[in-house]
């Protein structure tokens, strides 16, 4: 009976659930009920005292079914985890959704994402939402609960046995404890689960006070293995089962009390109910559904039908019991109702029981019946009283139930694989039995038990029920009968795809490019064609190609295996067998073509996240971090050095003092130059009254300030770029004028320009401002690999290779990461998806090469034009002269004009009739030298070009503005093979990272997809403040070459393979300081030389070496930089030396590279281009233009001058992170032996000479000039007897005579005879201004450049301190 | 991939001072090596210990293997499988008909225009073994027994530059270690004195240059040593003209004592001691080199045997007697190369004077392995970068020659464990690989195989990834494997 209040609260809940309807009569606006959704796991029908338990004590849920009403014949859609759930939260019968049995950890199905959950439903009417337990709709990323409508989530994916927990399976992963998205636990303590999920229902509830919230609480207990936590253990009077149930009850209270405090009790609806019944085999660990038959995974009522309590204090009744059959599938459309929610637009199975929850008197169950499925059976049907079983097979108890969490029969398990689905599968895991029912009827009116057999006794009724589970079949399927249902719909299967792509991807489309198509493509052999999805469906001449999800019904899969009559393919030897494996996965999967796809979702990276935190550190925010405080005792100059000292005194490793300042200042000179410093420069330091940290200062600053510094540091920038003044490939073309980038770069450092403007201007300067010379000459950035187009490669194949080559550039130079990878496939160490790849590809795939008009600027050198011109122009005329002389012979063209042509000059007509025999040497010999002049003239116009107001650069779209190119992701990296279209992107990475450790929702932005700005879009992502890579990657390089290691080790790889930073909060503060003083690099080396750290010695003093050696022993490799680490100077630096202490030096900037000595043998050496062989090297006629710096020689990919080849130069074809110190016998060679060191050596000779006429003095000058200090008094009188015997020796031994530069020899084997062709060089050396010859000079000069090249051979020369 | 193997190649700084000392030495690795240079073939495995680490000291193989050394046959411009190893009768029959092949965007210029089929213009002779062999190969048609002939092999360009790094370094952009620098990489070398990689060049250098021998990423210890034919044989290894060999060696020891001077001022730096030895070093190899390099010390009959005097075998037959004698001194790896092969024009005289000028040299060097019991431990291949097509264009109506063709070609292994025979075909016309069919990383892998390495345990960790000579992994070729099969 209802009392008067409640009548006329529900006729208020009418009116609440009408929302619409109030606004329109201008109501308050009330706020919807919170929904508050408790599931257990596996509790048996009669394990809480309302419905029978009379061992366990549920106070807690006594209550609830006091202040609300219990639903006695409650059921779930099907008596396990996975479906049950999926029923309860779409309102569809499990096997409507795809989603039967329950999942496990190997599980690549899930809840699909087009179904609408519970949760989604409450969210668009604006609740919070929240999931805080088990899952269970999917175990793999994509099936998140995020994904599906809740804002939270902690809790486990699958089931607790799914652990090393599991009584029968071995193998089974740690059990992951989520929240959100994260892992934050592996198997975490199941004791703590009731209580933590508990926890965070009332903080929820707390945080959501004031909002309308869903709560969904599915706890993983009393699911085996069960858990009870101290404060229950022991309690009950049930044993641990006991306890784990009246913990979840205390649980129950603990969140009723929680509303109560909130004042939001009255206005929450509570439910609570179980996912099926007990799971009799545990025994002593599962519950009970007395008096129902059987429990958990059959279809009887002790698996079906479980208790269910509602609350709603004015709405629904207090202390009722309906016994109207319903199921978890209304419970979603009820809701709907409550909320004024929107029904799914899929259709459902379930019916609002809105009436009959609010106790209305005449209300009824919707539903004419309901139906029990067992995976894909249709076992049983229930309409009004009546349940009748078709004939199956269900799982009994095998023997004894088991105890203390072991199964029934555990000694005699031999449990089948988890793969094995299905009745057979569980028994064997779980300890049943099968058993087979015949066509069953039972009246549960009278019997509850489903003992009595009634079907005989009412054939009318087994007949109505037969034709309601018809209809049913017709719709949902039933395995028992073979009947598909046609409102099946298909699970989640993402994942699957995704992976099966994945294999696509990296092995299939690979080896059917490889193994299959050479074959089997285009008219393919048998009338097969493996090129695509759709002719590989279609198949060939007798079968079809393949079966969409079925390797086993495909020939593609049968021919690998050389089975069922298919022939072995590919002939020969067959495929190895875990690819012909993965075949199988692929076709199983779906057979998923690349090119098939849609555009997904962007960003594409969000579907994977095989990550570890501390791998993608560099993808997480550059953080402020507070300077650490250190003792004042230590020197801390710069805020560096707090955080160097504060892991030095972590690690208790003392720090070296300050080194000296003659050290000091080589140091700093090398480091800011790329040079020693003069001896006068080395004395006003040391002579500098002001405390040495002050007056280094000042050094730094003067240093920074001369344009030596922009000439040193544009070096580490063109290490990375790959700078070179030619082409690379056959020919090796000269790039003109590729020196303007060179000196752009020069410029920009001096000027200290903004590090994100110098980002800007070379990835889209011309798309920033095409009218400003420098941004056009910046963009030569985007050309600088070495990249080659001939006669003999390919159009399509070229272009590709400059676009894999600008993607893996531009994204190794500004954010420290490797690109190849991605490729062909998802990187599989970093973020980077191939998707991501093609992405940043397509934001150069409307760049096109161009020569772009370019005004010199006032600071561009080109004094020397004039004798350029001077010089070639002779060159070309005489080449072009000898070309026409050969042409004329041969019958062909000539190319200067006004030159006789041939008398015959018709092209022969094809096809040869006759074999001529070409004997003659004079024709093959003109035909040679056909080719040679040719590709001689080819190179002499483009040196021509050096001085042209021309900038290498490039263009959006070309003159035509050619319509935006697509860009497709090409499988496996393969250009024929081409995938799905792919927008213009940046890399997702660090999106993708903050979002997923909840750090910050950075948005990507979209790039445009016109022909211009793209490149805009993406540099100034780059350049952007919150790239969390540029920043940290451009200070570690500057700190690199400070300190000789990068903080982060890989400079170019910041990725998982990468190094870690060494200080890492260090490297942030570095960045943050970086961004904040508006992008300044000089300001970074100030920061850096000013600190302590690096101004320290790099060893200590004597003494302290016999207290152990501190940083040496506890810190060989000088991570946490206690000291200086000595370090050899590098290759440029080296020459650039050797050029100043000898004075031989030119100091000129800029301009066209000059062309130094190199090593004559290897001048001499003949290379073969491209059909003919090279013009040799020549060196500069001008001895002042040999002797640059080296940043201003000419770099010929094909030709490293051999002394900066040897001492780690850096290879131009390839990004240099770092440049690496080998000691290497051949080094002797070229720095003992060469032409090049006795040059110097002799130069020094006789500059010392100039300097002092006294021998001491020369020694002395000497050793100041190539050390920076006095000999020791030792050294003096070694260095003076050393003299003395070299003066006698060369007294008696003349040097070799003078002999004067020959025009150089060419050879090749030749094409047209197969012998040996030779001739000579078109070359002028008359001109050319000889280096000082020892046989121009005294026994005593010889003597003391002997002196000489033994100190510019010395480690003293060549070691910075 | 395990972390801690990453760290192991990574860091390695412990090891710092060695992995950067000279060509396998630091001062006491050097004594040590030298004293047992024969030790890689006495089966002693060297306890663990610095000198071990040093970067060219001589490691154990990763499996058993009898190949020590390889020598590398290398035609550069790519010889003609059809006029050489595989004949095509078939193409008789089609000489001079039109050849059609349809256009897509994947062709080359060199592919396009009117093309006709072209039969060679040599005859063929039976060799012991049954096989045909080209008239002009009739020197190596001698020693079938010991070769094995494949003809399954395929390249990917068709462009000289990069189908020669192709086939040299595995990949095709010139930035990475040659083959050579792979093996000396994983095995070391037996003589401290000469480089471990010698290159012999031809006349000319190929298209493409050094890095066809380069160390690429790896430390420049693996990097290849071009012995020059004329002059001094390395750049630079002999001092400038008119230095005396008695005032370098006063000017090392006045620059030895200016270094150990240094030294003592810096007590903690191991390079410094390196860089000294370095000169040591040096000095030794300025006598060492120039010994080997003089084959007039060789009998009349051994230069005989490899046509060293003979006008059209000269210059070849020195280079493959120059890669015996460092093979024999302990040198692990040698390319040769014979330039010219690149007929696209009048083949039936540019082929033959090739086959002539290497015929001789080559069965020489295979013969003279064999007599001395080298052949047993020495591989030896040949190839060239790709194969020739089986079709021609007429290029300024003159004579006919053949164009690229990087689908067919014929590669041979002789010495080592190499199972002599055929293995593999190309079509009837030569036009393509279709049996036991493998890319070039394939052979690759091969070729490590037979020198005891596994190529997916031979990876150096180079800007974060883990690189090997075959990229990405490739299988071995059993059928070309004698004993070491399933071994």
């Amino acid at each position: 009976m209802l009392n008067r209040s409640t009548l006329s609260l529900i006729g208020l809940s009418l009116m609440l659930t009408g929302l619409p309807v109030r606004s329109q009569t201008g109501a308050a606006p009330q706020r919807p009920p919170n929904i508050v959704l408790i599931m257990m796991d596996d509790m048996g029908y009669a394990d809480i005292g309302s419905f029978g338990a009379r061992h366990i004590r549920t106070p807690h849920l006594d209550r609830l079914a006091r202040e609300g009403t219990r639903f006695t014949s409650f059921y779930v859609s099907q008596a396990v985890c996975t479906a049950s759930r999926a029923s309860l939260l779409t309102g569809s019968y499990a096997n409507r959704v795809g989603l039967q049995g329950a999942l496990n950890h190997t599980s690549t199905v899930g809840l699909h994402a087009d179904e609408t959950t519970l949760a989604e439903m409450c969210r668009s009417r604006g609740y919070a939402t929240a999931i805080f337990g088990k899952w269970h709709l999917g175990t793999k990323a994509i099936f998140n609960p995020l994904r599906n409508g809740f804002d939270e989530f902690l809790g486990i994916p699958y089931s607790n046995d799914n652990s090393s927990f599991h009584p029968t399976q071995r193998d089974m992963p740690p059990l992951p404890l989520y929240d959100g998205e994260r892992v934050v636990e592996t198997d975490p303590d199941q004791s703590t689960f009731t209580r933590r999920f508990t926890e965070r229902a009332v903080t929820f509830i707390e945080r959501n006070r004031d909002r309308p919230f869903f709560l969904y609480v599915p706890h993983v207990m009393p699911h085996v293995p069960i858990f009870a936590s101290v404060k229950f253990r022991g309690k009950s009077a049930a044993g641990l089962y006991g306890d784990v149930i009246e913990e979840l009850d205390g649980s129950v209270g603990t969140m009723m009390a929680a509303l109560r405090k909130h004042g939001l009790e009255g206005n929450t609806l509570v439910m609570v109910l179980s996912d099926n019944g007990p799971f009799l085999s545990y025994g002593t660990h599962a519950g009970s559904a007395l008096p129902l038959r059987e429990g958990k995974l059959t279809t009887f009522e002790g698996g079906v039908r479980v208790p269910f309590i509602a609350r709603w204090p004015g709405h629904i009744p207090s202390g009722r019991a309906s016994d109207e059959p319903v199921m978890t599938i209304d419970l979603l459309p009820t809701i709907a109702e409550l909320i004024s929610a929107p029904l799914p637009e899929r259709r459902i199975d379930g019916s609002s029981i809105r009436r009959l929850l609010l106790g209305e008197t005449k209300a009824r169950a919707p539903h004419e019946a309901l139906f029990f499925y067992s995976g894909d059976e249709l076992q049983a049907v229930r309409s009004g009283r009546w349940k009748l079983h078709f004939p199956h097979q269900y799982l009994t108890l095998d023997g004894e139930p088991g105890r203390d969490g072991k199964p029934a029969n555990f000694g005699n398990l031999k449990p089948a694989s988890i793969h094995q689905s299905g009745v057979a599968g569980i028994a064997t895991r779980h300890g049943y039995r099968v058993e087979s029912l015949d066509l069953s009827l039972f009246d549960l009116t009278g019997d509850i038990g489903e003992k009595r057999n009634v079907a005989a006794q009412h054939p009318g009724i087994v007949q109505r029920l037969t034709q309601l589970a018809d209809a049913m079949r017709q719709e949902l399927g039933d395995a028992l009968t073979g009947t598909k249902g046609r409102g099946v719909r298909q699970a989640g299967q993402q994942l699957a795809l995704a992976q099966a792509e994945q294999l696509f991807l990296e092995k299939i489309a690979t080896t059917l490019t490889l193994k299959c198509q050479t074959c089997h493509g285009e008219d393919g052999a048998a009338g097969l064609d493996l090129r695509s999805r759709e002719s590989l469906l279609k198949g060939g001449q007798r079968n079809v190609g393949l079966v969409s999800g079925n390797a086993e019904e495909s020939p593609l899969y049968l021919a690998l295996l050389g089975r069922d009559g298919f022939k072995q393919m590919p002939p020969g030897k067959p495929l190895p067998g875990d690819l012909i494996a993965t075949f199988k996965q692929w076709i199983d999967a779906g057979a998923p073509w690349l090119e098939q796809r849609a555009a997904a979702p962007a960003p594409a990276a969000k579907e994977k996240w095989p990550y570890e935190e501390n791998d993608v550190w560099a993808f997480r925010p550059v953080k402020r971090h507070a300077v650490p405080a250190v003792k004042t005792a230590q020197r801390a100059q710069t805020p560096v050095d707090a955080f160097i000292l504060q892991r030095l005194n972590h690690n208790a490793i003392e720090p070296a003092p300050q080194a000296d300042r003659v050290t000091l200042i080589r140091r700093a000179t090398f480091d800011l130059h790329g040079l020693p410093p003069a001896p006068e420069e080395v004395a006003a330091f040391v002579r500098d009254p002001l405390p040495t940290p002050k007056a280094f200062e000042r050094v730094v600053e003067q240093l920074l300030a001369s344009p030596r510094y922009g000439e040193r540091w544009a070096r580490h920038w063109l290490d990375v770029v790959r700078y070179a003044d030619t082409a690379g490939g056959s020919n090796d073309y000269e790039r003109p004028h590729a020196w303007r980038y060179r000196d752009y770069v020069i410029r920009s450092f001096n000027s200290d320009k903004p590090y994100d403007q110098f980002i800007v201007e070379q990835i889209a300067g011309d798309e920033l401002d095409p009218n400003r010379t420098e941004n056009l000459i910046a963009t030569g950035f985007l050309r600088m690999g070495p990249w080659e187009h001939t006669g003999m490669s390919v159009e399509a194949v070229t272009r590709q290779e400059w676009l894999d080559d600008v993607t893996h550039s531009t994204v190794t130079a500004f954010l420290g990461l490797t690109m190849g990878c991605a490729k062909c496939h998802d990187h599989k160490f970093d973020p980077i998806p191939a998707k991501d790849y093609y992405g940043v590809q397509a934001v150069f795939a409307t760049t096109y090469f161009e020569e772009r008009s370019a005004d010199f600027l006032p600071g561009e050198n080109i004094s020397r034009a004039a004798a350029h011109n001077a010089q070639w122009q002779p060159r070309l005329e005489s080449i072009e002269r000898k070309y026409d002389a050969v042409a004329l012979a041969l019958g062909k063209k000539p190319r200067r004009k006004g030159v006789a042509q041939p008398a015959s000059n018709t092209p022969v007509e094809l096809p040869p009739q006759t074999e001529l025999k070409r004997t003659d040497p004079k024709q093959i010999e003109n035909l040679e030298l056909e080719r040679a002049y040719m590709r001689r003239v080819a190179m002499l116009h483009l040196a021509h070009k050096r001085f042209a107001p021309l900038a290498f650069s490039v263009v959006s779209g070309g003159k035509e503005k050619t319509p935006a190119e697509e860009t497709f992701l090409l499988t496996g990296g393969n250009l024929s093979a081409r995938g799905e279209r792919v927008a213009p992107a940046v890399l997702s990475a660090p999106a993708i990272v903050q979002r997923r450790l909840n750090i910050a929702n950075l948005e990507l932005p979209v790039l445009p997809r016109t022909i211009e700005n793209r490149r805009l879009g993406l540099a100034r992502w780059i350049a952007d403040r919150d790239n969390p890579l540029t920043s940290r990657v451009m200070v570690n390089r500057i700190w690199q070459t400070h300190f000789g290691k990068g903080l982060v080790e890989t400079s170019n790889n910041f990725g998982k393979l990468g190094k870690r930073p060494t200080h890492p909060e260090l490297l942030d503060w570095l960045a943050m300081h970086f961004i904040e003083s508006k992008w300044s690099m000089k300001q970074v080396h100030r920061l850096i030389m000013n600190s302590a750290a690096y101004q320290r010695a790099s060893q200590y003093p004597e003494t302290k070496q016999h207290h152990g050696n501190f940083s040496a022993k506890a810190d060989p490799d000088n991570r946490l930089l206690a000291r200086f680490t000595p370090r050899r100077i590098e290759a440029e630096v080296l020459r650039d030396s050797l050029l100043m202490v000898s004075g031989e030096l030119n100091w000129e900037m800029g301009g066209p590279g000059g062309f130094p000595e190199l090593n004559q043998d290897l001048v001499a050496q003949p290379r073969l281009i491209m059909g003919t062989v090279a013009p040799a090297y020549e060196a500069s006629l001008a001895k002042a233009d040999r002797n640059r710096r080296t940043i201003y020689c000419f770099q010929q990919r094909s030709l490293i001058n051999p002394l900066l080849e040897v001492f780690n130069g850096a290879n131009p074809n390839e990004s240099c992170e770092f440049r690496r110190t080998s000691t290497i016998a051949p080094q002797v060679f070229s720095l003992f032996n060469s032409r090049f060191s006795a040059d110097i050596a002799l130069a020094f000779a006789k500059r010392l000479e100039t300097m002092a006429e006294d021998r001491a003095r020369q020694i002395e000058l000497a050793f100041q000039l190539a050390f920076q200090r006095t000999p020791t008094r030792r050294e003096q009188q070694q260095t003076l007897a050393h003299l003395a015997a070299m003066t006698a020796h060369h007294r008696a031994h003349r040097p070799a005579p003078f002999a004067e530069r020959l025009p150089a020899l060419a050879a090749i084997n030749s094409e047209y005879s197969g012998e040996t062709f030779r001739f000579t060089e078109d070359q002028d050396w008359s001109r050319y201004e000889y280096n000082l010859h020892p046989s121009q000079v005294s026994a005593q000069t010889r003597a003391l450049a002997e002196v000489c090249l033994a100190l510019i051979n010395a480690n003293e020369f060549i070691y910075v301190y | 991939m395990k972390r801690e193997n990453i760290d192991e190649q990574m860091v390695a700084s412990r090891r710092h001072f060695l992995l950067n000392s000279a060509m396998g030495f630091g001062s006491m690795a050097l004594s040590a090596l030298l004293a047992r240079e024969d030790f890689a073939d006495s089966g002693v495995r060297i306890p663990h210990s610095a000198f071990n680490e040093a970067p060219l000291a001589p490691k154990p193989p990763h499996l058993p293997a009898k190949a020590k050394a390889c020598i590398l046959l290398l035609m550069d411009g790519g010889a003609s499988h059809i006029d050489t190893f595989d004949p095509k009768p078939k193409l008789r029959e089609l000489h001079m008909k039109e050849f059609v092949k349809e256009r897509t965007k994947f062709v080359s210029n060199m592919e396009s225009g009117k093309r006709y089929y072209v039969a060679s213009p040599f005859s063929f002779i039976r060799a012991s073994n049954g096989m045909e062999i080209c008239e002009h190969f009739s020197h190596v048609a001698e020693c079938v027994s010991d070769i094995c002939f494949y003809r399954g092999g395929q390249a990917d360009s068709v462009n000289h530059p990069t189908a020669l790094y192709h086939l040299n370094t595995g990949n095709m952009f010139g930035t990475e270690p040659a083959v050579g620098a792979w093996a000396t990489y994983g095995l070391g070398t037996v003589n401290q004195n000469l480089p471990a990689f010698v290159v012999l060049p031809d006349v000319i250098y190929p298209q493409g240059g050094a890095p066809n021998w380069s160390n690429g990423f790896l430390p420049p210890h693996f990097q290849g040593t071009p012995l020059r034919a004329t002059g001094s044989p390395i750049l630079d290894l002999e001092p400038q003209p008119g230095v005396t060999k008695e005032a370098q060696r006063r000017n090392l020891d006045f620059l030895g004592e200016l270094n150990r001077q240094h030294q003592q001022r810096h007590p903690n730096q191991p390079e410094l001691a390196a860089r000294i030895e370095a000169y040591e070093l040096a000095f030794r190899m300025q006598t060492e080199i120039p010994g080997v390099a003089e084959i007039e010390r060789e009998s009349a009959e051994t230069k005989q045997l490899y046509g060293v005097g003979e006008k059209e075998t000269d210059a070849f037959g020195r280079r493959c007697l120059l890669a015996r004698r460092l093979v024999e001194k302990g040198v692990r790896f040698v390319q040769v190369y014979s330039s010219g092969w690149d007929s696209h024009d009048d083949i039936a005289a540019a082929h033959k004077n090739r086959m002539h000028a290497v015929d001789k040299p080559i069965a020489g060097l295979l013969k003279d392995l064999k007599r001395t019991g080298l052949l047993a431990s020495t591989l030896v291949i040949w190839a060239g970068e790709f194969g020739r097509s089986p079709d021609n264009g007429v290029r300024g109506g003159l004579v006919y020659g053949r164009d690229h063709n990087p689908k067919g070609m014929t590669i041979w292994f002789a010495g080592g464990d190499v199972k002599p025979g055929i293995v593999g075909a190309t079509d009837d016309i030569g036009g393509s690989a279709v049996e036991v069919v493998h890319p070039l990383r394939d052979i690759h892998v091969t070729m490590l195989r037979l020198l005891g390495l596994d190529d997916d345990r031979l990876r150096y960790l180079h800007n974060g990834r883990q690189m090997q000579l075959s990229q990405f992994g490739g299988q071995v070729i059993e059928e070309i494997l004698g004993g070491l099969r399933n071994g």
